[in-house]
């Protein structure tokens, strides 16, 4: 027995195989098959929503792109996701440049929950892909037209004009 | 003269009864081919008129684009129909206001609507339906059938409106610890006492892979049991997958179907992996090894 490796014993045996490994879900409207068409010059957001239906505790999450940074961007990086909900966000932000060329980019990102040390010997936690193919046309996206950014403009020439012809006016009262 | 009249009335009297009866038919098929008279069966429906009409109001579909609940949670996609009727409210059957979902290949979801007395009209009823559909069904477009019929059993039916469903990646499994009762410095293929049960929560079909770390001593971490010595397979033994430090590796045959894991078949959405330790070293000595140090292996549905 000198020379043998004992690992676990008695209680925490027990313990061990009636636990349940944390788990956690992300949905997606798009995935392998089904994917993002998008026009060249467009932005959008894809919500990617994480669950976490099924285990009695809170878990928490770590979001990485794996696949497609030349064109995506998650927002954040850190999950906590609570227990029976289904409404936490990982916006990912799919921005396809104007001059791009068309085609089929993928784009990958891999959650997996930060595991919790529970003494055993191996560990497990879970982790999951999400991946779906970005699908870019030849057509432009419309440039959007910033009202508010014009209407500024437009608003501080008005203000400088006012401003030089009161001036103007009270120079021409002192003479 | 009216002995000829009375001649010839008589004469037409009993030719025309024969001539009308056989002969003139039997000579018009025998000459045309044709039939001069066949059998006609009427079956005539005496109904109370019109057909209702089935309107499904696609501003009230709830929206599932972005996926279903994960298991064990149903989600509820919920919608309104309006049905008409030229006869009149009263003429509509409330009980036979259905809305059933199909998908091909897939079962179907179905629930029996329930009116919602303030939207109704002279003419139409306005009903709620509250389709419960489970984590397992497949993303892609899912059609919507809304049928109706009234009192007098006349039927309609919309099938012109889908929605989409979107994917859901998710899982269990257990237990959280993969241990080994005793082994001995030098030990080959030693099975681990437990193994993992997988369930698939969500509605994709999915491989696995799994990402090892080395287990050091927890009391002298220069003692290691590495990562590449163990192999994880779908049944028991030790002629599985080979881990590699740090690196995800696809286990072999292992795949994570969707489908009612309630079952617990090991097979309608489970799987279940298996740990081997293939080889210890020489010098290991007696202590404590664990993930501690490195951190956890993770399984990871791909």
């Amino acid at each position: 027995m000198k020379n043998k490796i004992k690992f676990i014993f008695g209680i925490f045996l027990l313990v061990a195989l009636m636990g349940n490994i944390t788990a956690f879900g992300v949905s997606s409207p798009y995935w392998t098959g089904n994917p993002l068409n998008i026009d060249r010059g467009e932005t959008m957001i894809v919500e990617l929503n994480l669950q976490n239906m099924v285990g009695d505790d809170d878990v928490n999450v770590e979001a990485k792109l794996v696949s497609g940074s030349e064109y995506a961007k998650l927002k954040e990086t850190q999950f906590l996701v609570k227990q029976k909900t289904s409404n936490t966000f990982a916006p990912l932000t799919i921005k396809i440049p104007r001059n791009v060329e068309p085609g089929i980019h993928k784009i990958k990102v891999e959650f997996k929950s930060i595991a919790d040390d529970t003494g055993g010997m191996i560990n497990v936690g879970t982790g999951m892909d999400v991946s779906f193919d970005v699908n870019i046309s030849e057509n432009f996206a419309k440039r959007e037209i910033n009202y508010i950014l014009i209407g500024g403009i437009v608003l501080t020439i008005l203000i400088i004009i006012l401003i030089i012809f009161l001036t103007k006016r009270k120079k021409k009262k002192r003479k | 003269m009216q002995r000829n009249m009375i001649a010839l009335t008589i004469l037409t009297l009993i030719i025309l009864p024969i001539a009308s009866a056989s002969l003139v038919g039997d000579l018009w098929s025998e000459f045309t081919g044709q039939a001069t008279s066949e059998e006609v069966g009427l079956k005539i429906n005496v109904t109370g008129g019109n057909a209702p009409t089935v309107e499904i109001l696609e501003g009230t579909i709830t929206d599932v684009s972005a996926g279903l609940n994960e298991a064990p949670s149903l989600t509820t996609v919920s919608l309104a129909v309006k049905i008409t009727d030229q006869e009149g409210l009263g003429n509509i059957n409330d009980s036979t206001i259905w809305a059933v979902f199909t998908k091909s290949g897939e079962e179907t979801r179905s629930i029996s609507c329930i009116r919602d007395n303030p939207k109704d009209t002279e003419y139409s009823k306005t009903f709620n339906c509250n389709v419960e559909m489970f984590w397992w069904d497949s993303p892609g477009t899912w059609r919507i059938n809304a049928s109706a019929a009234d009192i007098n059993n006349n039927y309609a039916e919309n099938t012109s409106i889908t929605f989409n469903v979107g994917a859901t990646a998710g899982f269990t499994a257990y237990p959280e610890e993969i241990i080994w009762a005793a082994i001995n410095p030098g030990a080959t293929d030693e099975t681990a006492i437990n193994w993992l049960v997988l369930n698939n929560t969500g509605n994709i079909d999915r491989a696995l892979q799994v990402n090892a770390t080395n287990l050091l001593g927890e009391t002298d971490n220069t003692k290691i049991l590495l990562a590449n010595d163990f192999s994880i397979d779908i049944n028991a033994g030790c002629a599985g997958t080979g881990m590699s430090h740090l690196a995800y590796t696809p286990i072999a045959g292992a795949n994570l179907p969707r489908g009612d894991f309630r079952l617990n078949d090991l097979s309608t959405g489970q799987e279940e992996l298996f740990f081997c330790l293939n080889r210890v070293g020489q010098d290991i000595t007696e202590q404590t090894y664990s993930t501690n140090q490195e951190g956890s292996w993770t399984v990871k549905i791909a």
